[in-house]
């Protein structure tokens, strides 16, 4: 019999509280009632509830709530927020989230906790750190941290402290495409989705994976403009929904049917030869290699239809240059993402679609911007520097292979973190400075870094909630969210320079800190304070503004400034109007454009469509070329997993609104692949393979590969203290072999699973 | 796609429950006792027959009031703010066929007292002598006002079947039949709960007045049966949505309770047992208590099936 | 009445992200247990590879013709100048009957009042202050449009006249303010 809605309106409210957290040292309910106060007038700042930080707007209603709005002011962002955004406050003042420094009882990650003050918590990682420095090298501490001003924070102590081994998550996420783009641009590139014609997406699920101004420039691009947009995606996800055309393509094959777009392009002589010949070193080699690389050839790999590939290319080609092939973000399909993400740039740069409406060009930054106005159009900002900074020898843990040297200042491979840690391979690694980071549920292998974690000395987490990852610290260092912190003013240009600031909006909660100041003052208790000369986040606010106090009062005020027209140096319109803005502005070439300004910072200045640096860390990369990789056995399940529009991969699953909202990932699977197991929705079912098992439901859809099965990330955690979202779902990290991708570092996130019905 | 939107366990179309049910159950079981003694005592009277004390009148008498004081009860503390309920004697929107009924009941319900207290008068004045005046004028209007309690009774089990149809989007409730359907069961819940607690409690003789009251049992019955298979042959012919509405005595639990419930005990078991249980058994108390207790379990049984089963089909 | 809100939600551009439910939730304060706003994602629909999903706005539909006011035994429930379906909860006796009426199931006891709650498109905190309801506002892909239709420069008054738009339920003749425009891919099932 069901509940009748009564007993469950009353049922609700004391069900979802959880009685054990309120017990829990450290967290809000622990410390008791917690007043709201803070801004009744709007502040502008910048959101972190995942790390596309879109522009916000944020006041205290009636001392009873925070409303999170868009910030108006960046245009392309529309004031818009999306649910994770708007959930702000949900964290802010969840009872569960920690507000007190916890030490460590009892075992390692066991989940026993109490509550210190600051004094303490400092002087136990400085004795700790301290000690491990003096008998292992300060090189044996690893530092790892989400990126933004944290991450600036958190390294700078770093190298004061003397360890080069700082990772960001780069190499379980968006690494692929900046080390492809490094590689073939000299830098990283941006998309111009906005202006597009034709669009071609590779599992880029800007419509889940929201990135603002992205999402509302795709959806403005199709529904307005009239774009056409082709996504090749193992599964039926929002983006697919909305594609005018979708390709169910094999797991981690799409290198091949980019290499068979970039073959149709040369053989029918629909890329753009002057571009080429322009732009362009190592054509003829690629032309060489793709030769091979017909659309029948890909189909047999790929699964999608030659003759689409074909007519796809045709219409790419005739929409050109304003069209683009997506260079996606999360970028761990395959272990050969270097191919691919190279291969997806390859169809953009033989369109010519470079600085042109519709496809991909360089950030505007002021100091660029400036020169070719021949005026001070926007400030430019100063970097805060430290002189005297120790030297440091010792190599980073993930510098015995050359081949990872293009994502060393970009993150890191962060996984090297195990092996150095259980094989002392390069060398063994005695702690671990964590702030903001959920390797459990993102790094892959869930049982090896549990290994890690409980071998190592000393390990430390700076945190929101105690994570999967942070349930293994001995010291957890409670840090203020976003909505209580003041930062950095940040460079957020475009097609013309931007900057923007993150604002203290609330009332900081209980006893947490801002971490510039968690990792400032624990610099002081490691003796490292010289290396932090400013006195707080006003100080560098000026510094960067080199004291033009109206500048910064400006940007606190709007929280958003953008300077100056849009500028794509290719595109004559946008010249002409950049031209007659400031009369001071270099000269145009004869076309009208700035097109022999284009250049790139690699080695031949050129776009190195084959690159003889690469050939020389990556023997036999230099060429962009395709090999078979095995992801699964012959009797296994493609497993693959995505971003959900109500969470991040990793930090929001026990934010109260959005675990209200989604806190299961039922496993999607073809109906006839769920025939041959009996299988139907809702059902229990395990998903297994070498590296875990874990127990979920299935949904059977038939919005998948019959070949594959997929789960949105983030779910299942295994530690008690994120109540809401424990022993809930799928645990993806728990499935996901440790694996490390050539040249990009990028860990894998394409497996073989079994499956079975319980 | 996985459900990210959150619980969608407010969505519920069962909205109104079992206390409902049992609500709309007692306002017809009052209401049907008090029409079957009045139509008695009519009966009575035009054939000139003293009507005084019999025992299915005193069971009316007994079970009118208690069964809707019952019933309201239950209603009020099913509102989510009982302590306001007085809001809805003040506050009436017309349009809403609850105000209607509020209005019916607020005459209905101290009539029903009046009644009761004239069968009972010897016991009423021995306990308060003060209400000698006033049911003296009560008594002097006896006629008049067993006319006008026969017309709300009939009003009070018509209106529990409108509070239903007047639903728009659920096929089974949104019919004219249901009302029909509510006024027949009410009689037939009426009589039955009548001849029980005459059985029970103010029976002498084993035959009291009771086989007059058997003698509506049957068009009662074949008026119920009859409204049950217009509603669901009309179902079948209202669109897609009421066709689909059809499964409800088709599959599920509440398919069960209809054909075990309503028409088993409700119209199966009395009229199987009038019809060949051998006269000997028709007067002896044991029949008599198990054939309306079948009768009222049916009629309640009909209640939930109506209300659960209805809510489940939306259109 | 002078003016005549309405909303038009565009299923082509909703992308089922949840951010109106969330700010709907933070705006008005919805208790946890319950909510104004939901959109489901539904399907997918269709045969392989040819699918769509059916992105389904669940809120009040503000009839022009509202069951639920017909059958408000008090009046607490009643339409406001404005076309929108209101609730004066110092009349509400928590009877369900309106929250059983509606033929949109939108209707829901608020734990907190005990009284019926719904969208009200804002109408006493973003509305009062001359803002789109919290759900536009946020709409990361602006599928949502509201005004008043009455307005003959407004906004949605042009969308309505010039796109393909449909309503739930309208064969029950309550006759919604909430208009959809339909996914370019599958039929409408309304």
């Amino acid at each position: 019999m069901k509940l009748d809605r009564r007993t469950f309106i009353k049922g609700a409210g004391a069900g979802t509280a959880g009685c054990m957290l309120a017990t829990l040292p450290g967290s809000i309910a622990a410390l008791g009632k917690t007043s709201i106060s803070g801004s009744e007038q709007s502040i502008a700042s910048i959101c972190e509830m995942c790390s596309t930080r879109c522009p916000i707007s944020a006041r205290v209603v009636d001392g009873k709530n925070v409303s999170i709005l868009g910030n108006k002011q960046a245009k392309s962002f529309g004031g818009a927020v999306c649910a994770r955004g708007g959930a702000g406050h949900s964290q802010l003042y969840d009872k569960q989230r920690i507000v007190k420094p916890l030490k460590r009882v009892g075992e390692r990650g066991e989940g026993n906790w109490q509550e210190i003050e600051w004094d303490e918590a400092y002087a136990t990682i400085a004795e700790n750190l301290n000690r491990i420095k003096a008998q292992h090298g300060a090189q044996s501490v690893a530092f790892s941290s989400k990126s933004g001003s944290l991450s600036g924070h958190l390294f700078h102590l770093a190298k004061a402290f003397g360890s080069p081994n700082t990772f960001t998550h780069a190499s379980t996420c968006p690494a692929g495409y900046v080390v492809a783009a490094k590689a073939m641009f000299g830098g990283k590139i941006k998309r111009d989705l906005g202006n597009s014609k034709y669009i071609i997406n590779f599992g880029h699920n800007l419509y889940e994976g929201i990135n603002m101004s992205e999402t509302r420039g795709m959806m403005n691009a199709q529904m307005e403009k009239g774009a056409k947009l082709v996504v090749f995606e193992p599964r039926f996800s929002i983006v697919a929904d909305k594609a005018d055309e979708w390709y169910a393509i094999k797991p981690g094959t799409d290198v091949a049917v980019a290499l068979a777009i970039c073959h149709v392009l040369i053989n029918d002589d629909l890329y753009d030869r002057e571009f080429v010949a322009r732009y362009v070193e190592g054509f003829a080699e690629f032309a060489k290699e793709v030769k091979a690389y017909t659309p029948e050839w890909a189909e047999s790999v790929s699964d999608v239809p030659a003759e689409d590939i074909r007519r796809i290319s045709h219409e790419y080609a005739a929409a050109a240059p304003h069209a683009v092939v997506d260079f996606g973000h999360r970028a761990s399909f395959t272990t050969e993402e270097f191919e691919m993400r190279r291969a997806l740039y390859a169809a953009n740069v033989l369109i010519g679609n470079i600085e042109r409406k519709g496809g991909l060009y360089f950030g505007k930054k002021a100091s660029k911007y400036n020169k070719f106005a021949g005026e001070k159009v926007a400030p430019t900002l100063a970097k805060p520097g430290v002189d005297n900074m120790p030297k440091i020898d010792a190599k980073r843990i993930d510098m015995v292979d050359e081949q990872f040297s293009l994502l060393w200042s970009s993150g890191g491979v962060y996984q090297s973190i195990l092996d150095a840690t259980l094989s002392a391979q390069p060398y063994q690694l005695h702690a671990w400075v964590m702030s903001r980071t959920n390797p459990m549920q993102t790094m892959t292998d869930r049982a090896r870094i549990v290994e890690t974690m409980k071998k190592l000395d000393f390990v430390v987490a700076c945190d929101i909630y105690i994570s999967e990852g942070a349930a293994y610290a001995d010291i957890f260092l409670p840090e203020s969210t976003y909505l209580e912190r003041d930062e950095e003013i940040v460079d957020k240009s475009g097609k013309s320079p931007a900057y923007y600031v993150r604002q203290q909006v609330v009332d900081v909660i209980g006893d947490t800190k801002p971490s510039w100041q968690i990792w400032k003052e624990l610099a002081d208790s490691l003796a490292l304070g010289e290396y932090f000369p400013w006195q707080n986040m006003d100080t560098l606010r000026l510094f960067q503004v080199d004291k033009d106090t109206r500048l910064l009062a400006d940007i606190k005020q709007r929280g958003w400034l953008s300077y100056g027209k849009p500028l794509m140096l290719r595109e004559t319109s946008m010249v002409k109007d950049f031209v007659a803005q400031y009369p001071n502005a270099i000269e145009p070439d004869a076309d009208e454009t700035y097109a022999s300004r284009l250049s790139f910072k690699t080695p031949s200045g050129k776009i190195e469509l084959s690159s003889k640096k690469v050939e020389g860390f990556a023997p036999g990369r230099g060429v962009i070329k395709y090999r078979e990789v095995a992801l699964k056995k012959a009797d296994e399940l493609f497993f693959i997993q995505g971003k959900v529009a109500v969470h991040t991969n990793a930090a929001t699953q026990n934010v109260p609104m959005l675990a209200n909202l989604m806190s299961d990932n039922a496993v999607w699977i073809d109906p006839v692949t769920a025939g041959l197991f009996n299988i139907s929705s809702g059902d229990k079912i395990r998903i297994y393979n070498a590296t875990g098992s874990e127990e979920g439901h299935a949904l059977v859809t038939p919005g998948i590969r019959p070949d594959t099965v997929f789960a949105y990330m983030g779910c299942g955690s295994k530690n008690k203290e994120l109540a809401r979202a424990t022993g809930k779902g799928v645990h993806c990290g728990n499935l996901l072999p440790h694996v490390t991708s050539p040249v990009t570092g990028m860990n894998l996130h394409t497996t073989g699973v079994k499956i079975a019905k319980l | 796609m996985n459900n990210i939107w959150g619980s969608m366990e407010q969505y519920d179309p069962v909205v109104w429950n079992w206390i409902i049910a049992v609500y709309l159950f007692m306002a017809g079981l009052s209401a049907g006792s008090m029409l079957v003694a009045i139509g008695l005592k009519w009966y009575k009277q035009s054939r000139g027959l003293p009507s005084e004390g019999l025992p299915v009148i005193k069971a009316a008498a007994v079970l009118g009031p208690l069964a809707i004081c019952l019933g309201m009860a239950l209603l009020v503390l099913d509102l989510t703010k009982p302590f306001e309920f007085y809001l809805i004697l003040i506050n009436y929107n017309f349009t809403s066929v609850m105000a209607w009924g509020v209005l019916a009941l607020l005459v209905y319900i101290p009539l029903v007292f009046v009644f009761s207290a004239l069968v009972f008068e010897k016991q009423v004045l021995h306990y308060a002598p003060w209400l000698a005046g006033v049911l003296k004028v009560c008594r002097k209007l006896e006629g008049s006002l067993n006319k006008l309690i026969f017309a709300l009774a009939l009003g009070v089990g018509v209106y529990t079947g409108f509070l239903l149809s007047a639903m728009i989007s659920y096929p089974i409730l949104n019919t004219a039949v249901l009302p029909a359907l509510f006024l027949a069961s009410a009689l037939s819940a009426g009589s039955a709960g009548n001849i029980l607690v005459a059985t029970l409690f103010f029976s002498k003789k084993e035959s009291d007045c009771i086989e007059q009251v058997h003698r509506i049992e049957y068009p009662v019955a074949f008026n119920e049966a009859l409204c049950l298979v217009l509603l669901f042959v009309g179902l079948n012919f209202s669109g897609p949505a009421a066709q689909a509405a059809t499964a409800a005595i088709t599959s599920g639990t509440w398919a069960s309770v209809f054909w075990f419930g309503v028409v088993g005990l409700g119209l199966g078991v009395p009229v199987l047992a009038s019809t060949f249980a051998p006269s000997a058994w028709k007067h002896t108390k044991g029949f008599l208590v198990t054939v309306s207790c079948s009768t009222i379990l049916g009629v309640l049984a009909l209640r939930h099936f109506v209300v659960y089963a209805g809510q489940s089909y939306i259109s | 009445m002078t003016k005549r809100y309405v909303l038009v939600h565009d299923e082509n551009k909703c992308i089922g992200c949840q951010a109106c439910n969330v700010a709907c939730r933070s705006e008005n304060n919805v208790p946890e247990s319950v909510t104004r706003l939901q959109v489901r994602i539904e399907g997918p629909y269709g045969n392989f590879p040819n699918l769509h999903f059916k992105y389904n706005r669940v809120s009040c539909e503000q009839c022009e013709n509202a069951p639920c006011v017909k059958v408000c035994p008090t009046g607490a429930a009643y339409v406001n100048d404005d076309g929108i379906v209101s609730i004066n909860e110092n009349k509400c006796v928590g009877c369900l009957y309106c929250v059983a009426a509606c033929p949109y199931k939108v209707r829901f006891i608020n734990p907190e009042t005990r009284v019926p709650d719904k969208c009200d498109f804002c109408k006493s905190t973003r509305l009062a202050r001359g803002e789109d309801p919290a759900c536009v506002t946020v709409c990361p892909t602006q599928a949502l449009v509201f005004g008043d239709a009455n307005d003959v420069n407004s906004e949605v008054r042009q969308v309505l006249d010039t796109k393909a738009n449909y309503q739930q339920k309208v064969n029950l003749g309550t006759e919604p303010r909430v208009y959809r425009i339909p996914s370019r891919k599958g039929g409408i099932k309304a």
